[in-house]
């Protein structure tokens, strides 16, 4: 790295006509201010990142921004999402992919808008509202034609393919938009409300957990914006560009393309959340991804996760549910190096940190 | 049913009415008849159409004029009877010129502030505009001047300032009291400040106050007070305080006693810290008491009775019970009060004064919420003045105002200002008409600019301002908070019982924590042998050994001269220098039932 800014200067001298004195000068300066930038012998890296990280998201707001109008959905920001993501907690609260498209599709407006309307998961219960009446044994599906139409579909399709899928007779009616059923003896009641609970379930289109599309122009080309993810399903369709395609949903990532995937993501998106307010050393946000992930699955910040990696029971006890470690290591028999920083602090030992670190010998 | 009005009487529904109006105008004229009593209140809630009739006590209510067709029911011919004194309040009252309303009532009414203001919709007239205000911001002069916020904070701080705590101070033994030494009349009083008949019992005193930066010492609301006038008497304050204890009598017949204790008596403090004790071991009225010294002398009898032996009766070793001064309370012993408590014993109270001189760090304000702390005691000389050669007492920033918006401060500090010049109080009731005109000309006429600045010369270098300074006349409180009463530090002291660490709390002489984010602090700057210091050496340091076979924490006979371990009966130790802290954690495990075997060695 030195001998890369060494260069650099080189190169930039020549530009500026810096004479050699000048130059060496320079030299010595950026040189200075590089090695200052090092992380020394001994310095608590951990602590530093948590205040480094911690402290900022005091001041940042404890407000969800929404911005009303913009043809984009929330995809969560402030402390909140940083919390969701610091303690890798499996069900977030705005989920949401990116999803860029290839060839054509990529270029023109409506053949994307087509095809991500088609991602858009329907069930019955969305469109329809179903009366059971138990004492004719008649079930009526009424289908909100608005609701319908709010989705692009046609009532007709929509009443064909619901009315397929039931078992009993059916009276269709296009006009009212309505399905009549009509069930004979052999269906028990209980039967009944089972078939009702099946047809309210039933899917009429679309990718599970996809609760809402938008097209919007990144550049020049359109991408789909979505609630709700599903990256695996997602990549499976032939028009997505895989190589771009995205969640913000961590264990997804994880699941889909492996955990060097998933650390890049809890980078960005922190740097991400982190960036819209405050600013913060890029190598806390490593360190912190590094500690999630090392051990090849995502552990957060958390007593389930992290905390049961701890060598050390003291420092497991410190934290959090501290009779339970206790008993549990006495029952396993472990060993306390007094290696840590709590550890030492319980036994009232200087902390092997900063100071404590090194050692001053006589020599002779 | 839908269309009928509920009507509540104190909350309850009792019943429904077709006309509520009506019903209401009924009420009220049969109340200002005299028919229903002037303490019950009716109100109507046009939105949910109902009629809240309220009886209970505790609501605030307030009196104002009843308006009649926009004219309002206290005639001149009224008012004069009134001056003349043949028409009382009750009378008024009963005749229904004079109306309470409770909160819930005023919602239904139009009050106008003034009688000129009246039109056919108002129903009631202000008696005066300081009716709108409680008896605290009442008495703040120019209230409408202020931020309403303002004002409010300055109400709060009127229970906080020193004065004459009771006609009978002297004979008091409350736990803590102060008296203002100087209190003085306001120059700027309110009528309600008269009603109340504060002047006869001030708390407040005259500043001469001056609104100009001083080298940064009254910068962020500090204040910077004049030496000379701290000695001649300004913002001086008694603090007393009064301890108190008993020859409690015990099971068995022994009793305390109030006496010298002699060098026999266990705990015996030594001759000097008893030297301002009298015979009857209570120290003499007017001596000074230092800290550590005893102010009552009592003895107590033994905690275990002694034995008996051959040779007859040992004499009882009683204990030392004395009062002392406790940190930082020295001061003259002011009254000693000897009383017969609950029990019949005999009850000594012994009352300590001290001055309380204004010093950096004690507590001002203004009636306006304009408070401050001290923050530098300048010389006299070293003040500025103005032509005259006045000084100001006290120096407030000028940024305490934009912001604050506390502009009756200002306009009380003109006012005092010809107050002083006049010789004369000056009303300064809230919603007077053109006071700043009304003033500003009365200020010119003397001879002032209108705005009331004035030339001043800088106090050390004796050179003329460039700008013109605003300074003005006007009444300040001390506040109780002072400093030296807050004063702690610890350098050794106490430790807990169990934990052996420093005590917490100024009471019990404690240290300040070192919590677990400044912990953090320290190790993020790897600051690991201060932290080492902190926890250790300066908290609940012990040297302990450790048994080399079993690992449990040995034991040190100090009358054998042997360590050894209880456990396993080894003699084989290792010391070790931790904190009593990690002891007890190893006995706690132990009680669990986890056996913490700790192993001693060099670990790399």
């Amino acid at each position: 790295m030195e001998a890369k800014i060494k260069e650099i200067i080189n190169n930039l001298s020549k530009q500026f006509n810096l004479r050699k004195p000048d130059r060496e000068k320079l030299k010595k300066i950026v040189l200075e201010d590089y090695r200052k930038r090092f992380v020394h012998y001994g310095e608590a890296v951990g602590q530093v990142s948590a205040q480094s990280m911690g402290e900022p998201g005091t001041q940042m707001t404890l407000r969800t921004k929404h911005r009303a109008g913009a043809k984009e959905f929330s995809i969560g920001s402030g402390i909140q999402r940083a919390k969701e993501i610091v303690d890798a907690r499996k069900t977030i609260k705005y989920p949401s992919m990116v999803i860029h498209l290839k060839g054509e599709l990529a270029r023109d407006e409506r053949k994307a808008r087509k095809f991500a309307n088609n991602l858009l998961e329907i069930r019955v219960r969305d469109i329809a509202n179903i009366k059971e009446n138990f004492e004719e044994k008649k079930v009526e599906i009424v289908f909100s034609k608005d609701a319908i139409k709010e989705r692009w579909l046609r009532i007709e399709e929509v009443i064909d393919k619901v009315a397929e899928k039931i078992k009993g007779r059916v009276r269709k009616n296009f006009d009212k938009g309505t399905i009549r059923i009509h069930y004979n003896d052999k269906f028990s009641l209980l039967k009944i409300r089972k078939e009702v609970n099946r047809i309210k379930n039933t899917k009429l289109q679309g990718i599970k957990n996809i609760e809402g599309v938008l097209v919007v122009k990144e550049g020049n080309e359109y991408v789909i914006k979505t609630r709700g993810t599903n990256l695996k399903a997602i990549l499976k369709l032939e028009d997505i560009d895989e190589t771009k395609t995205i969640s913000n949903d961590m264990f997804e990532i994880y699941a889909a393309f492996g955990i060097e995937a998933a650390r890049n993501a809890i980078i960005k998106e922190l740097s991400r959340v982190y960036g819209e307010e405050v600013t913060v050393d890029i190598r806390h946000v490593l360190l912190l991804a590094d500690t999630m992930t090392f051990t090849g699955e995502i552990k957060g910040i958390a007593r389930t996760g992290i905390n049961k990696l701890k060598h050390s029971p003291l420092a497991r006890a410190a934290f959090e549910e501290t009779i339970k470690h206790l008993m549990e290591a006495a029952f396993l028999n472990e060993e306390e190096r007094i290696r840590g920083v709590v550890a030492n602090i319980i036994v009232g030992q200087p902390i092997k940190i900063g100071t404590g670190r090194i050692k001053l010998m006589m020599k002779g | 049913m839908k269309n009928l009005a509920k009507i509540y009487v104190n909350g309850k529904l009792i019943g429904f009415h077709e006309k509520p109006l009506e019903l209401r105008e009924k009420f009220i004229n049969m109340r200002r008849q005299g028919k229903i009593a002037n303490g019950i209140s009716i109100s109507y809630d046009d939105f949910t159409n109902e009629i809240y009739v309220n009886t209970e006590g505790g609501r605030l209510l307030r009196p104002v004029i009843v308006v009649k067709r926009g004219r309002s029911l206290l005639t001149n011919e009224l008012k004069e009877k009134v001056l003349k004194g043949e028409i009382s309040w009750e009378e008024l009252v009963k005749k229904g010129v004079i109306e309470y309303l409770d909160t819930e009532e005023e919602e239904n009414a139009l009050i106008a502030l003034d009688e000129k203001e009246l039109t056919n919709k108002h129903t009631h007239l202000e008696i005066d505009g300081l009716g709108l205000l409680g008896l605290m911001a009442g008495m703040i002069p120019f209230v409408e001047h202020n931020q309403p916020y303002r004002s409010a904070q300055g109400a709060k701080m009127f229970k906080q300032g020193l004065g004459i705590p009771g006609t009978n101070h002297c004979l008091r033994t409350d736990t803590e009291s102060y008296l203002l030494w100087y209190p003085q009349k306001t120059i700027v009083k309110t009528k309600i400040t008269d009603a109340l008949k504060i002047d006869e019992r001030p708390f407040m005193q005259n500043f001469v106050v001056a609104i100009i930066p001083y080298y940064g010492y009254n910068a962020l609301d500090a204040l910077v007070i004049s030496r000379g006038a701290v000695q001649r008497g300004l913002g001086r304050a008694s603090y007393f305080r009064t301890y108190s204890v008993g020859e409690y009598h015990y099971p068995g017949g022994q009793r305390d006693k109030f006496e010298i204790p002699d060098e026999s008596v266990e705990g015996y403090l030594g001759e000097e810290l008893y030297s301002k004790l009298g015979e009857d071991g209570l120290a003499e009225p007017e001596t000074k008491v230092e800290e550590g010294e005893a102010m009552i002398g009592r003895t107590s009898p033994p905690k275990f009775i002694e034995e008996i032996t051959e040779f007859g009766v040992i004499k009882e070793k009683r204990i030392d019970n004395s009062v002392t001064v406790p940190k930082g309370k020295s001061g003259f012993v002011d009254k000693v009060f000897i009383t017969e408590g609950p029990n019949g014993e005999r009850l000594v109270k012994v009352r300590i004064r001290s001055d309380k001189i204004p010093e950096i760090g004690d507590k001002f304000s203004s009636r306006h919420g304009q408070k401050g702390v001290v923050g530098l005691v300048v010389p006299d000389e070293d003040m500025p003045f103005n032509e005259q050669g006045i000084r100001p007492d006290l120096i407030i920033n000028p940024h305490a105002i934009p912001s604050r918006m506390t502009l009756g401060h200002v306009l009380e500090m003109l006012v005092g200002l010809l107050g002083t010049e006049k010789g004369e109080i000056i009303d300064g009731s809230a919603f007077q008409e053109n006071s700043y005109e009304k003033f500003g000309e009365m200020i010119e006429k003397i001879g002032y600019r209108k705005d009331g600045k004035q030339v001043f010369y800088d106090g050390i270098t004796g050179e003329k301002f460039e700008g013109l300074v605003f300074q003005g006349i006007i009444s300040y409180r001390r506040l109780y908070h002072i400093v030296s009463n807050k004063l702690q530090y610890r350098a050794k002291g106490p430790v807990q019982l169990l934990t052996r660490q420093p005590t917490e709390g100024k009471a019990k002489e404690g240290g300040l924590r070192l919590g677990e984010m400044e912990v953090e602090a320290f190790i993020g700057h790897g600051a690991s042998l201060l932290l080492y210091e902190k926890m250790v050496e300066d908290s609940d340091k012990v040297r302990l050994y450790f048994c080399e076979k079993c690992g449990l924490v040995a034991i040190k006979d100090r009358i054998r001269g042997k360590i050894y371990c209880e456990a396993c009966k080894s003699n084989k130790v290792v010391p070790i220098s931790t904190n009593y802290s990690f002891k007890l954690l190893l006995q706690v495990l132990l009680s669990m039932g986890i056996y913490p075997k700790v192993k001693v060695g060099e670990v790399v």
